[in-house]
């Protein structure tokens, strides 16, 4: 998969975007502030879901476009500025990963989590009543109430578009325990879902 | 997208990663200096992505009319004073392919052109773009006399 593409299809830049891009690389910041201005909201979500962390989700954010600053000639053009964004975002959110405990303390929720099997970790009519889990929003909301290993794997793949084995690339694991935690994540979240349309149409 | 995922989270999952989240403050300020520190302290855009491009188009023109003794000093066809093997061989592959070479100038000018609006202060590329508008007159006198031997 081109990672600027993810699986939700082939996204191009708009020309907007191409301009932006072109006078960011003559130097012209303002035309950057205008690429953040355009992308912060994506890149700070894709952030906070890798995260779950607002402080953390904040600081790889601003990395992020940092770094895009001064690497921004190496977007050709293909797929979407934003699908090389995240991708940006996501590659900084793996080397911090791979140098710090929290790798370890991941894994060790992974091994966890798909030992526990698929009890639902919150039951979503604590959350105050119905839920209508028919919006991004409410998916936003039911993805993070996902285990930490289960929410990762989902937001890798579902989300962002990554591949099986590249996620099990950025976690030290195998392509077949990805899938199996991705199937769990799912089930997890059908079963939020599934308890929604009951209230709905059983009330 | 497999089908192991409900049809119905599927666009949600899609929407979910384009709407984002806004953060709760401004970043901005802080990247903007950011940049600036990290600018202070010698690092630079890597803005050389395409030039590169256009400066190894150059180069490879400049060698390969400079091999058929157009009185282009080789060592200076590369900003780094000498032909890389690679340029070489690219070089060498064009010539036997017969390149046009009008053509083949008139490309490597509008690259050098579009390298040196993007990139002005860039010295290699106003002499890569010296040595190709040389080898272009050089092309132009050369075929200013054929033309006079077969008319």
């Amino acid at each position: 998969m081109d990672p600027q593409l993810g699986n939700h299809g082939a996204a191009r830049p708009d020309h907007e975007d191409m301009d932006l891009v072109n006078r960011s690389n003559a130097g012209d910041r303002a035309a950057f502030e205008s690429i953040y201005r355009r992308y912060v909201d994506r890149i700070y979500g894709t952030s906070l879901r890798l995260t779950a962390d607002r402080v953390e989700a904040e600081g790889l954010t601003q990395d992020t476009f940092v770094r895009a600053w001064f690497s921004l000639a190496g977007y050709s053009g293909q797929g979407s500025l934003g699908g090389w964004l995240a991708r940006v975002a996501v590659n900084l959110w793996r080397d911090r990963f791979r140098s710090d405990k929290r790798r370890d303390r991941l894994q060790g929720q992974l091994t966890a989590e798909l030992a526990a099997g698929p009890a639902l970790p919150v039951d979503p009519r604590d959350r105050g009543g119905v839920i209508p889990l028919l919006t991004a929003l409410d998916l936003e909301w039911a993805v993070a109430q996902l285990p930490p290993g289960a929410r990762t794997v989902f937001v890798l793949h579902d989300v962002e578009g990554f591949k099986h084995r590249e996620i099990g690339e950025m976690l030290g694991l195998a392509t077949g325990t990805v899938k199996a935690h991705l199937h769990r994540a799912r089930r997890l979240l059908r079963g939020m879902l599934a308890d929604e349309r009951e209230e709905t149409h059983g009330s | 997208m497999d089908r192991d995922l409900d049809p119905r989270l599927e666009p949600l999952a899609r929407r979910m990663r384009d709407r984002g989240q806004p953060p709760e403050r401004d970043l901005w300020p802080g990247i903007d200096e950011a940049i600036d520190r990290r600018e202070r302290a010698g690092d630079h855009p890597a803005r050389t992505g395409w030039w590169r491009f256009a400066a190894a188009v150059a180069a490879m023109l400049v060698l390969v009319l400079g091999a058929r003794d157009l009185h282009v000093p080789r060592g200076d066809s590369t900003p780094g004073g000498t032909p890389s093997p690679v340029v070489a061989e690219a070089a060498a592959t064009w010539a036997l392919d017969g390149l046009d070479e009008e053509a083949a100038i008139e490309s490597a000018l509008a690259e050098l052109n579009a390298a040196m609006a993007a990139d002005p202060d860039n010295p290699h590329l106003s002499r890569l773009a010296l040595m190709v508008h040389r080898s272009r007159g050089e092309m132009l006198r050369r075929s200013g006399e054929t033309a006079q031997r077969t008319g």
